[in-house]
């Protein structure tokens, strides 16, 4: 298949400051890319290259194998971080004016269906709930249709409820084959949602890859915390990594049961163990650094 | 009361440091004041204004007194005219004098006339001696389109910009010009429904009948209130400020206020405050609107007003579309 959208040797200054530095990506159609990266990556300029808001200092984005021109905001559709609408709109109002930008629109009746918008309908869109609100951007950013979606931390700030709610909306879209490009703070968000991340970090992506390779290149298996201290010696010669933090000990280890038979002194208490495997939050603070950032 | 001073000096703090604010809540009085000062730059401002046509016998002793403008006319009927549509208080020629009926000015003056120089004898002016009222309501009403037009675009755009509406419209296909026109036209209705109300209501109050043809007056007035609301939206084309916008329109507004005709006429002012008026958009709309209502103009003899209102509807909405900014 071809690749949608390609980036080549991107790099975006503000004035001395390099905000995005030599990055390449492809995306192929019909997946969900995650960009993950901490506050100050540059996620945001990058994501504006990528929608065609902002022109890169140097490199080149194309849609499907074109630069971007007037065509591409036909087949785009765009969910910023925060929107304000036009104040006295009700939810149908809000997406019949959008529906009146593009040539051809998405029936107003299924996207309400769609997004689940048909009890709030008739009102004001500034009376809506987070949930509500982020589910009428998102049916907004539907409304033509678009081959390409972007959704900038489309959860943010909603309860759980709600952001598993929006997940849920996010894996039919995925399901109708729409590509989605995807930034998130949340680490869950982007191993339910995402077939393949990008980690940045200082203007330059730091991992790329599906999630599942990104953790079996960074990570043994199993992770076991331990209550109290220990050290290799305990372990004799087994494969593990070992980590300390506040009077507890992270092991990393192929297999949970390897590591106790392993065990030299007497078995640690079970009271306090925790054995789980490696997620994306550990990679990410593996990867951008435990320390805080000031 | 420690919170009450905390949140006085946090809120002076927000305005010193907003530079915009500060600067023209300072320059602004400033500006107008100076303005002021430079078209009306006579010590004592006369309070009453005469017209003098030809040879007017003991001139001198009109002359001598305080308070009085001697505005000279070269040809009387035009004169009487001015009269008649209250631009100047009365007109002295030969051994007569004439002044408009309706005027309060015009009857103190007839007092003083006839006190100092008894020998001249009143005229009647010919034709229908214009009410104030007549005189006012186009100017009044104009006024009020104009700050409609000019903050109510002005100020919505920029709120627009602020918040993030404008980024989500840009990246839809929509055109800037297509979202310019849709706030004209949108505003334009607004303006001259409200006008065309506040001008039947007033007629009705005040029995006005247009001499003119009605029709007239609304293109009129379309035109007037688009080339404002185009120059509103030349204004908000670019900035994210609401301090700035609002400084911007003030500078605009305020001339428009004194030197469009809407408070008192600009009869014998300089002829640089002449010019600049003529500039104005909202001096056209009253004159070509008074010559309407008053004089039954018709399309031919407001022509000229027409079509400086079309040049500045064009020039500022090709500007402001060229330059307008989402972000």
């Amino acid at each position: 298949m071809s690749v949608l959208l390609s980036v080549r040797d991107l790099t975006h200054r503000y004035g001395e400051f390099v905000a995005v530095n030599n990055i390449s990506l492809d995306i192929q159609p019909g997946e969900c890319y995650g960009l993950l990266g901490p506050n100050g990556a540059g996620k945001s300029t990058t994501l504006e290259i990528l929608e065609g808001l902002l022109k890169p200092t140097q490199g080149e984005v194309l849609y499907r194998g074109r630069a971007i021109d007037k065509t591409f905001k036909q087949e785009v559709g765009i969910q910023f971080q925060s929107t304000t609408l036009p104040d006295y709109l009700t939810v149908y109002d809000c997406l019949k004016l959008f529906a009146s930008f593009y040539q051809s629109h998405t029936p107003i009746a299924h996207l309400i269906k769609q997004c689940q918008l048909s009890e709030i309908a008739d009102k004001l869109h500034y009376n809506l709930s987070g949930g509500q609100k982020q589910r009428l951007l998102l049916a907004l950013s539907l409304i033509n249709d678009p081959s390409l979606l972007f959704l900038d931390e489309p959860t943010t700030g909603l309860d759980p409820q709600a952001r598993l709610h929006f997940w849920q909306l996010v894996r039919e879209i995925k399901q109708q084959g729409k590509t989605i490009i995807l930034t998130t703070h949340y680490m869950e968000e982007a191993e339910q949602l995402c077939d393949r991340i990008a980690i940045m970090d200082r203007g330059q992506f730091i991992a790329e890859g599906t999630p599942a390779d990104l953790l079996s290149d960074n990570f043994l298996p199993q992770i076991v915390e331990l209550e109290g201290i220990y050290s290799q010696q305990d372990f004799g010669a087994l494969p593990i990594r070992l980590s300390k933090c506040a009077g507890r000990t992270r092991v990393e280890c192929h297999s949970f049961n390897e590591l106790m038979t392993a065990f030299k002194k007497a078995a640690p208490s079970l009271n306090g163990m925790s054995v789980r495997k490696p997620n994306l939050e550990d990679l990410f603070l593996k990867l951008t650094g435990n320390e805080l950032r000031i | 009361m420690n919170a009450l001073f905390a949140l006085i000096s946090a809120r002076n703090l927000e305005f010193v440091r907003d530079k915009s604010a500060l600067g023209w809540s300072l320059l602004f009085p400033i500006i107008i004041i100076v303005a002021l000062v430079l078209v009306f730059d006579d010590d004592n401002p006369s309070l009453y204004q005469v017209g003098v046509y030809g040879e007017v016998h003991q001139l001198e002793q009109v002359k001598a007194l305080k308070h009085i403008e001697i505005i000279y006319y070269e040809d009387l009927e035009q004169a009487k005219h001015k009269v008649s549509r209250h631009l100047i208080d009365g007109l002295l020629s030969g051994d007569s004098y004439w002044v408009n009926p309706d005027s309060a000015q015009g009857y103190i003056l007839e007092q003083v006339i006839s006190a100092k120089l008894p020998e001249l004898k009143k005229r009647a002016i010919s034709g229908k001696a214009v009410r104030h009222v007549e005189w006012l309501l186009p100017g009044i009403i104009g006024m009020n389109m104009m700050f409609s037009a000019l903050y109510g675009v002005g100020y919505v755009v920029v709120r627009y910009r602020r918040t993030g509406v404008l980024k989500r419209l840009q990246v839809t296909p929509l055109a800037p010009w297509l979202f310019l026109a849709s706030q004209l036209f949108s505003r334009l209705g607004a303006t001259v429904l409200s006008a065309a109300i506040v001008f039947v209501v007033i007629a009705l109050m005040f029995d006005i009948r247009p001499q003119g043809n009605v029709l007239l007056l609304v293109l009129n007035t379309l035109l007037g209130s688009a080339a404002m609301i185009s120059i509103g939206l030349l204004v908000a084309s670019r900035t994210r400020s609401d301090e700035l916008c609002n400084g911007l329109l003030n500078v605009i507004s305020w001339p428009m206020m004194f030197l469009s005709g809407i408070w008192f006429s600009l009869e014998g002012s300089k002829p640089w405050v002449r010019f600049f008026a003529d500039c104005l958009p909202l001096t056209h709309m009253n004159d070509a609107n008074r010559a309407v209502i008053i004089d039954g103009a018709g399309l031919l003899d407001i022509g000229d007003h027409l079509l400086f209102l079309v040049a500045i509807i064009l020039i500022c909405l090709g500007v402001a579309s060229r330059s307008f900014r989402w972000d």
